[in-house]
């Protein structure tokens, strides 16, 4: 058996012998990785909300106001460039859609809460989720909406289908699943005629044109063909491109996304301490044992591997409970807020190796007290 | 064996060592000159503060000569380092006054540390490890834990991890303090056969004149210095 292979048994051997502080141990890093996880999870519940509509549009490119950045944020543009875009040789259809924020009446507790309406003419290609597609047709009569099922509940119940907003009432004929953001509780499909009667909103000006392009066209050359003729106030992405946009808004351009990351940066400084403090006790009290090896003739570097392979059964042993319970808390928070909150098998290995790389440091500081170690200290 | 053996396991000429430097330093070993040959079972004895577990310390190459001259089982002491420093370590056994033993590990596996140095093919160390625990009372007790084993009990296992890989030198502090008359027969016929039989220099400290008639030599230290150097065969 070769020495790494005899470290490595021996550090499970330590490790494992003591349950009651390995319990503590593995809750410490547990803790550690939980932290960062969740944050990791509102991170991603910021980017994935903020981008949930975007991704549901049915289109190859989208023309927008070019101060509109965020998608989310409200500028809109004349209607005449959705003409002018859909006069581009390559582009099928030019779909218009219109949002507004409104106040949605909780008749339940007679309080208002904002909502995201969103205005579409229901011929027309618009969202890629079925249930929009299979009900459309329903919202052709004036006066009625498709509800966001996972919008919450302060929107409270709707016992006989019909909904209050902006003091008009409006009838709800399904649901399709969307999701909240960090900006409202949910949101409301309407044809562009109901659209227009709850806002009072000018019919010539639109929020976004959607545009899908013959089969087989290159979005290259429409998008410059698009630069070419559109006047300087709007500008035209790929769906692609304007996801990545957003993406990077949110990643770089937001103090949230800023302070989550500090909050991943901090659970992993706890867990440096943590882990360390765990490592650093085992050492400190088999000091005279660990002296002992080495008036034995083992080496710096065996009681090394020992301690290093001590910190990466430990950062295992944490993580595979970290992840059940940062999993299981995110889909909590998914189901009780509305909230896209999840973690990706990336997010996944990306908090595996910030575990491994924590216990790891964390056992590279506790070494400098066994470096230091004189076996004379014995007498 | 005799002690004019042409290449003593220990040499010791004009050895001194100081704790600390300067004014504050404190002369603890003055100009010790020694020699045990190969096979030798010497104890060495002394007031507490003579200097006699400073100099099992040089010996063991747990510090660092500082003048006169060291040389063990074939290895100059001064400058020793790194990988040659390791390889004599483990040509010693050494054996403390306190056991020592990591309280994860079961009686044979604190042995197996030891011969866990010294990997040999087949199971021939594994039942090296249970001859020996056997030996010592303990072969009941292989897969005890030290808080499921006496003082005793802890000292012997401790004994057995120093003595199983067959040392060139043992170096022993106090092995006998915590064992009752029949343990430290037990011990001193171990560690008597590994020096008459296979040729181990044997050197222990003890206050226990119990244990003086097992040896071949005994050695006085006295503040530091030689003070008496008695081979009972003589």
């Amino acid at each position: 058996m070769s020495g790494i292979r005899r470290a490595v048994r021996f550090s499970f051997r330590l490790l494992l012998h003591e349950r009651s502080r390995l319990v503590a141990s593995i809750g410490g890093v547990t803790f550690a990785l939980l932290l960062m996880l969740l944050q990791i999870g509102f991170r991603n519940a910021l980017l994935d909300s903020a981008l949930q509509l975007l991704r549901q549009v049915d289109a190859d490119i989208l023309v927008i106001n070019k101060e509109k950045d965020p998608f989310l944020a409200r500028n809109n543009m004349h209607k005449e460039r959705l003409y002018q875009a859909l006069s581009v040789q390559g582009v099928e259809t030019a779909s218009p859609l219109w949002i507004a924020l409104l106040q949605w009446k909780n008749l339940d507790k007679e309080t208002l809460h904002p909502i995201r309406v969103i205005g579409f003419r229901p011929d027309m290609p618009t969202f890629l989720i079925d249930a929009v597609r299979e009900d459309a047709p329903k919202l052709k009569r004036i006066g009625t909406a498709l509800l966001d099922a996972r919008s919450r509940d302060s929107y409270g119940d709707l016992p006989d289908g019909i909904a209050q907003i902006n003091r008009r009432e409006i009838e709800i004929v399904g649901s399709f699943p969307l999701g909240t953001d960090f900006e409202v509780d949910g949101s409301l499909l309407v044809s562009d005629e109901t659209f227009f009667e709850l806002t009072r909103q000018s019919p010539k000006w639109i929020e976004i044109a959607l545009l899908k392009l013959v089969p087989g066209t290159e979005p290259g050359p429409v998008l410059e063909e698009l630069a070419r003729i559109l006047p300087g106030d709007v500008r035209a992405f790929t769906k692609a491109q304007l996801i990545d946009r957003d993406l990077a808004y949110w990643r770089t351009g937001t103090p949230i996304s800023v302070i989550l990351l500090v909050g991943v940066a901090l659970g992993f400084a706890v867990g440096v301490v943590i882990c360390y403090q765990i490592l650093y006790t085992e050492v400190l009290d088999h000091l005279a044992e660990f002296a002992t090896l080495k008036a034995m003739g083992y080496g710096d570097r065996y009681i090394q591997w020992v301690v290093i392979s001590e910190s990466v059964l430990l950062s295992v042993l944490g993580f595979v409970p970290s992840i059940v319970l940062g999993s299981a808390m995110l889909s909590l928070l998914g189901w009780s807020s509305g909230l896209p909150a999840g973690l990706t098998l990336a997010d996944g290995a990306n908090v595996g190796a910030l575990a491994l790389s924590m216990c790891t440091l964390a056992g590279l500081l506790a070494l400098r007290k066994v470096r230091s170690l004189e076996p004379a200290e014995l007498f | 064996m005799t002690p004019d053996s042409q290449n003593p396991a220990i040499a010791l000429e004009g050895l001194s060592y100081a704790f600390g430097a300067g004014e504050t330093a404190k002369q603890v070993l003055f100009d010790i000159s020694l020699s045990l040959a190969p096979g030798e079972f010497a104890i060495m004895t002394g007031p507490s503060g003579s200097g006699k577990t400073t100099l099992l310390s040089l010996v063991g190459a747990l510090r660092r000569p500082q003048s006169g001259k060291l040389n063990c089982i074939g290895h100059d002491l001064h400058g020793l380092e790194g990988a040659e420093l390791e390889g004599y370590r483990q040509q010693l056994g050494f054996i403390f006054q306190l056991h020592n033993l990591f309280p994860a590990l079961t009686a044979f596996q604190s042995v197996q540390m030891a011969t866990d140095l010294h990997p040999e093919p087949g199971a021939e160390a594994n039942d090296r490890i249970r001859a020996l625990l056997t030996r010592l009372g303990l072969g009941e007790r292989m897969d005890y834990r030290p808080h499921q084993l006496s003082g005793g009990q802890r000292q012997r296992v401790a004994i057995a991890r120093a003595l199983v890989h067959r040392p060139a030198l043992v170096l022993a502090d106090e092995p006998t303090a915590a064992l009752d008359s029949e343990n430290t027969q037990i011990v001193l016929q171990l560690l008597a056969d590994l020096a008459h039989e296979r040729g181990t220099t044997v050197l222990m400290v003890t206050q226990d004149s119990r244990v003086f008639e097992s040896a071949d030599r005994l050695i006085n230290l006295v503040d530091g210095r030689l003070d008496s150097d008695v081979r009972r065969t003589d």
